[in-house]
């Protein structure tokens, strides 16, 4: 206090003398820090004197300093905690420790709030880290939010930290699955859901793009099936390749989806397919900037990602999800069966149309032919009796059958002579009999009157 | 021969035609009666030409039937 008061009566004195009122301003500032100094120094040496007398009787050393905190701090907060934190770092020694940095945050985008480094040994770590993999599918990672067990310690060397003894994998699938629940609600809010599910599939979806990556079973295990069907369909495929896991897996099949979109003329459907994976793995399809891409794509998505029991969120809003890469296959096979069904059926019910019409047609013929042939058949008849009237005709016609018959025909020069008239005495004549003929000389002719006229 | 293939190459009506002209002929008192008997030959020869030709036809119809 007698300090502070010294220096504010000697500055304001220093500056009463030092700052006449006509003084220009930056002569008067310079002036003034150069005194200011030298008035600290003057301090500072008065004042170190007097402390070193002070406190030179009852000094302590830094280690009893650190170890009188250390007392404070281990009597206060001892024992073991369940301390929920977020890891910012970790690192995996080569010894076989896990060293640690958890944070913590008011919430997902509020700055840090707290901070400190922590540590599993290595007799620990090596049931933990196992027993956590498989319990949660996760590895242990930054980012992660995780409970653990742990021991407040501090050494005067490192300070505080946390010497961790157990971690509770229950709690970060909770987290993982609130995360996805606040994914999921928020695409529900927005109408992302049923988005791409509205966009129809073409009847024929040839023209595939792929996104996935070469190297993944799953890609291969989709083309197997796709182009060894045994039916025969031929797809055109085309694999945009992109990472299929870990944190730049959204990032990366977003980039493909946009060149997709940029192509989209020359694509009838995109396939997303990635075989099974750890959770872990295929975490990326939780991701919030992926989903809403799918969700809004303006080509039908269907997925066909891990195995059976996997369910993503891109899974959700795709337009359809199969559980397999191969399901995904089988899906678009059967779209193309359905179609080649439709077809066998069509052209059966066609066939059997034309049976039918071909059988009417074949009864009309039928129906005509008896009727020709029974026409036919009468005409053939009519033609025979002709015939036999004709036949008749000359046969009554017949000369020679009245010959026979007892009459005679008398000729002239071997024409008929039908008319007495044309006949006089001494006229040669020939009298035709039955077989045979007389030469005669008219004698007289009798014309008789009434002969042939009754 | 030359007769007969010209027969031969006849058709129905055409023999029907031949017939009713010989039938006219045996009819006609004018016709000179040694060709009577000739004509009478003939007809009676297009007579079985024609019913060969009208047999022939139900065979194919009785054929036609059949199928």
């Amino acid at each position: 206090m007698k300090a502070n008061s010294g220096r504010r009566v000697l500055g304001l004195s220093l500056a009463s003398r030092l700052l006449p009122e006509n003084m220009a301003v930056d002569i008067c500032i310079d002036d003034f820090y150069r005194a200011k100094v030298q008035y600290y120094d003057y301090i500072c040496m008065r004042r170190s004197i007097k402390k070193f007398k002070m406190e030179r009787a009852d000094s302590i050393t830094l280690h009893e300093l650190l170890m009188r905190v250390k007392r404070v701090v281990e009597d206060n907060v001892s024992g073991y905690y369940w301390i929920k934190a977020e890891i910012s770092e970790i690192k995996n020694h080569p010894t076989g420790h896990c060293y640690l940095e958890l944070c913590d945050k008011a919430g997902d985008d509020s700055p840090v709030n707290a901070k400190v480094q922590a540590m599993i040994w290595s007799n620990a770590y090596r049931l933990i880290k196992p027993y956590f993999e498989t319990s949660t599918g996760y590895q242990l990672g930054k980012g992660m939010h995780i409970l653990v067990k742990g021991q407040v310690q501090y050494s005067p060397i490192y300070g505080i930290s946390i010497v961790i003894t157990d971690i509770d994998p229950s709690f970060t699938v909770g987290e993982a699955e609130l995360q996805r629940q606040k994914t999921i609600k928020r695409l529900r809010d927005e109408g992302m859901m049923e988005m791409n599910s509205t966009i129809p599939i073409p009847t024929l979806p040839r023209r595939l793009a792929i996104v996935s990556s070469d190297s993944a079973a799953g890609y291969l295990d989709f083309m197997k099936h796709l182009h060894e069907n045994s039916y025969g369909f031929r797809f055109q495929t085309t694999l945009f390749n992109s990472p299929m896991q870990g944190a730049t897996a959204p990032k990366g099949i977003i980039e493909s989806l946009d060149k997709i979109a940029y192509l989209q003329d020359q694509f009838d459907i995109v396939v997303i397919i990635r075989g099974g994976g750890s959770v872990q793995d295929l975490s990326c399809f939780d991701d919030y900037e992926l989903c809403a891409n799918i969700a809004q794509f303006p080509l039908p998505v269907i997925t066909g990602i891990g195995h059976e029991q996997d369910f993503h969120i891109a899974d959700m809003v795709a337009h359809t999800n199969l559980k397999t890469p191969t399901a995904a296959a089988g899906f678009l096979l059967d779209i193309f069966v359905r179609e080649d069904m439709q077809i066998s059926f069509l052209s059966r019910r066609l066939l059997l149309s034309l049976q039918r019409r071909m059988a009417d047609e074949y009864a009309k013929v039928e129906s005509i032919s008896s009727k020709t042939i029974s026409l036919a058949t009468t005409r053939i008849k009519e033609e025979h009796h002709r015939l036999d009237i004709m036949q008749q005709r000359i046969t009554m016609n017949n000369p020679y059958r009245l010959l026979e018959r007892g009459f005679t025909i008398i000729t002239r020069n071997d024409k008929r002579v039908t008319d007495i008239a044309n006949l006089k005495q001494g006229d040669d004549i020939q009298v035709l009999m039955n077989e045979g003929a007389i030469e005669c000389e008219v004698k007289n002719v009798v014309k008789h009157e009434m002969y042939g006229k009754e | 021969m030359a007769k007969s293939k010209s027969e031969q190459k006849m058709t129905y009506e055409e023999a029907l035609a031949e017939l009713e002209a010989l039938a006219k002929k045996i009819e006609d008192p004018n016709t000179e009666i040694g060709k009577i008997s000739d004509y009478i030959q003939k007809t009676s020869e297009l007579v079985k030409y024609c019913r060969d030709l009208l047999r022939g036809q139900e065979e194919e119809i009785a054929k036609l039937n059949e199928q």
